[in-house]
């Protein structure tokens, strides 16, 4: 089974859980204009997604979790990056699904559970993407808590969700970065001028 | 036939000959102007007022006078003194703002690891700005935008991997902005470090500067940023400075009210190093539109005769004129480098006079007068001398006189063998030997006055006396020379064709027709009254030619003469 018709499966389901999600405490206290608009995307993706448009059915998704911050949103976002083949923003998305408080009727954490599983051990196997680090004006990198090196810095990285650090002794400034299999990113960690005036007070 | 050959022959000889003397009358007039040049030095307390404007226009105008004097233009006296490190003043100091994006665009190449782009930039930064923009005196933030340039250069070439380079530019950094502290916001603690070590592994080099002078509150200026602040000299003696430097080329100013000369040095690793920067003297001296004044001693003191031979050496010149401006009167001196000494050093005061500033109407003719007098050698009037006749001058009017003399010898020869024909028949059988010879002696005449006349124009710029116009004898022979031209040229068209009919001697029944006797006489007249006319044309071609700076020169080519003006602007 494809990670896409996965997908469209899963959005299938999750479209008649939609009231109900939206009927939820922590979404009853948001503006019910809000939660209106928030379901008329979600709706939206769902059919987005059911035609295989993921691109589309990813705006729509997301467009609904700007709304309404709900874990159920995040789990059809990774679906939908799943099947536009990012599956390192996927795995991305899924672990911050994963992260959310457990709530009752979300019978979908074991399936999350298992894609998640699926996509690492799916982007442990791809051809590494190529990060270029730069600290201005300079500074030590520290990739996923580990010093990498000096500023300027290019770096061959394995595919997925990643955290950059910079600073001049310790870790001042981080950024999460995801970065697909054979894909080349750039991070810039800047201090401005009136920040560095800032820091030497 | 033989009268229209013999005419167009005499034209032809008599406006060769006019050219000639014209040309060389010119030309070695102008030599006049080529002796050596002098400077001009103002010397007054407070320049900037109206009546020290007056009064030193009216001293340059007297200057401009005397066309024994040539003095060094306003554009000669800035150039030699800028090669010692004079700076107009009101020269802009700084770059501005550009020099800080500058840096800010180096250490964005040098951060995202475009290190060629980086170094090569940096370069052309350094070497364009610099040395020249230290040299004007930096501000805070433009040395703080240069170290870090210099700084970004030393870390880009760091990153690349060439160390050796690295370690030279951080030393040469150091030197650029002797006071350098980088920022450790902006550059890494390594790059830090390499600087520090550039430092201390250097062989420092000591310099003692002495400032001499009254100037108060002055700041002493190294590579443009200052070093030591408010150094005041003691108003008899010097004050020491001591700085210890990395070795390398610097550049030395001493501020006061208004920026000093520049002093380019260089240090040699471990070898001291002692410079005495005259404060009062570079404050004192700047080149204005009137000539070059120096603000200061109003009595022109003995204290400043030694400046005085130091402004002759910046100024290559072995005569200085001072025009000193006190109450109510102008003080003229004249000092020369003394026999064997060039200058710089050596100055003697050869003449002085002291000429009253009123009234204002006759001050530049009394100023006029007053340096007639001074240029005088001991004993002689103070008038315009004649130049004595050199060998050349002696001959040259030997020569010229001998040639119109005898061009009216033989004239007297030509009048006559024209009367003895008039005594023949034509068909006499020595009538036509007789005529031939006459008309040789005629051409000879002709070709005597006419080089005689050019050999005494070309002589008159040798022996006619200086004059600081045109006097009224050169006048009086002027008139002479246009009447006797005049008459010339009337008796040349009014006879040269002329007939005349001998009656009686002609076969019967024919007119005869023979050249009159007063053509000769004609072109002669002609040729000597240009003669006469060079005198007050050359001194016309002298008083042009007067200024220093400016030369007139004269061509002659293709039957045509060119007279050309243009002005100098060195190398007097």
């Amino acid at each position: 089974m494809s990670f896409a018709s996965r997908a469209l499966r899963f959005a299938c389901v999750l479209s008649s859980c939609a009231a109900l999600l939206l009927a939820e405490p922590a979404v009853r206290a948001q503006d019910a204009d809000a939660r209106a608009r928030a379901a008329a995307h979600w709706k939206r993706g769902v059919e987005q997604a059911s035609a295989h448009a993921y691109a589309e059915a990813l705006a729509e998704f997301e467009a609904a979790y700007a709304l309404v911050q709900h874990a159920a949103v995040l789990y059809n976002i990774a679906l939908a990056q799943v099947g536009l083949n990012r599956p390192a923003a996927a795995l991305a998305t899924l672990r911050r699904y994963l992260a959310e408080p457990v709530e009752a009727g979300d019978a979908k954490r074991k399936a999350a559970e298992a894609t998640r599983l699926e996509l690492e051990a799916r982007l442990a196997e791809a051809p590494p993407g190529q990060l270029t680090i730069v600290i201005f004006p300079y500074g030590k990198v520290w990739l996923d808590g580990r010093v990498a090196g000096a500023s300027p810095l290019t770096l061959s990285v394995p595919a997925g969700p990643h955290r950059v650090s910079g600073g001049r002794e310790a870790e001042e400034r981080s950024a999460d970065v995801v970065l697909e299999s054979g894909q080349s990113q750039r991070v810039v960690l800047a201090w401005t001028r009136e920040d560095l005036v800032r820091d030497s007070r | 036939m033989l009268l229209c050959k013999t005419r167009a022959r005499f034209a032809r000889c008599t406006r060769g000959a006019l050219l000639g003397a014209l040309a060389l009358a010119l030309s070695t007039s102008t030599t006049q102007a080529h002796a050596e040049a002098a400077a001009l030095v103002f010397v007054a307390a407070q320049p900037g007022t109206r009546d020290a404007q007056d009064a030193m226009a009216n001293v340059r105008a007297a200057f401009a006078r005397r066309p024994d004097i040539m003095l060094l233009g306003n554009d000669v006296l800035a150039e030699r003194l800028t090669r010692h490190g004079y700076r107009r003043r009101g020269e802009p100091s700084i770059r501005g703002e550009s020099l800080g994006r500058d840096a800010d665009e180096l250490l964005q190449a040098v951060a995202f690891g475009h290190d060629d782009e980086a170094v090569a930039r940096g370069e052309v930064l350094l070497t364009e700005h610099g040395d020249d923009v230290l040299a004007r005196g930096a501000s805070d933030d433009d040395a703080r935008a240069l170290a870090d340039i210099c700084l970004y250069v030393v870390r880009a070439l760091e990153h690349r991997g060439d160390g050796g380079r690295a370690r030279e530019r951080a030393r040469e950094c150091q030197r650029m902005i002797p006071d350098l502290t980088a920022s450790a916001d902006l550059h890494p603690p390594e790059i830090l470090a390499l600087l520090a070590a550039a430092k201390s592994q250097a062989l420092p080099a000591e310099l003692h500067v002495q400032l001499a002078g009254r100037v108060s509150g002055c700041t002493l200026r190294v590579q443009g940023r200052p070093f030591a602040p408010n150094v005041t000299p003691a108003s008899a003696g010097s004050q020491d400075v001591t700085l210890v430097l990395v070795p390398g080329k610097y550049v030395l100013q001493a501020s006061c009210a208004a920026p000093g000369f520049v002093h380019a040095i260089e240090l040699q690793p471990g070898k001291p190093l002692t410079v005495t920067i005259d404060t009062e003297l570079e404050q004192a001296l700047s080149v204005a539109p009137v000539g070059l004044v120096y603000a200061g001693d109003a009595a022109l003191p003995s204290a400043s005769a030694t400046r005085f031979d130091v402004l002759a050496g910046w100024l290559e010149t072995r005569t200085l004129w001072t025009a000193t401006l006190e109450p109510g009167a102008l003080q003229l001196a004249k000092l020369e480098a003394r026999d064997g000494h060039q200058a710089p050093g050596g100055l003697a005061l050869v003449s002085q006079a002291a000429v009253a500033l009123e009234p204002r109407a006759t001050l530049t003719p009394r100023l006029e007068r007053a340096l007639a007098g001074m240029t005088c050698a001991a004993g002689c009037k103070p008038t315009p001398q004649s130049k004595p006749l050199g060998a050349i001058g002696i001959t040259t009017v030997a020569l010229g006189a001998g040639a119109v003399v005898a061009s009216y010898a033989l004239l007297a020869s030509y009048a006559s063998l024209d009367h003895q024909l008039d005594a023949l028949a034509l068909d006499d059988a020595h009538y036509a030997g007789k005529l031939r010879s006459r008309d040789r002696l005629g051409t000879a005449a002709i070709i005597a006055s006419g080089a005689g006349s050019a050999t005494l124009a070309t002589a008159a710029v040798l022996w006619l006396p200086a004059s600081e116009g045109t006097p009224w004898w050169a006048w009086l022979s002027g008139g002479a020379g246009l009447i006797a031209g005049g008459v010339g040229v009337v008796s040349w068209l009014g006879h040269g064709d002329a007939a005349g009919n001998q009656a009686g001697a002609c076969p019967s029944g024919q007119v005869c027709l023979r050249r009159s006797s007063h053509l000769p006489l004609a072109p002669m007249l002609v040729t000597q009254g240009a003669a006469l006319l060079s005198i007050p044309l050359t001194y016309w071609v002298r008083s042009a030619s007067r200024d220093a700076s400016d030369e007139l020169s004269l061509s002659a080519g293709g039957g045509q003469l060119g007279l050309d003006f243009r002005r100098r602007f060195g190398g007097l």
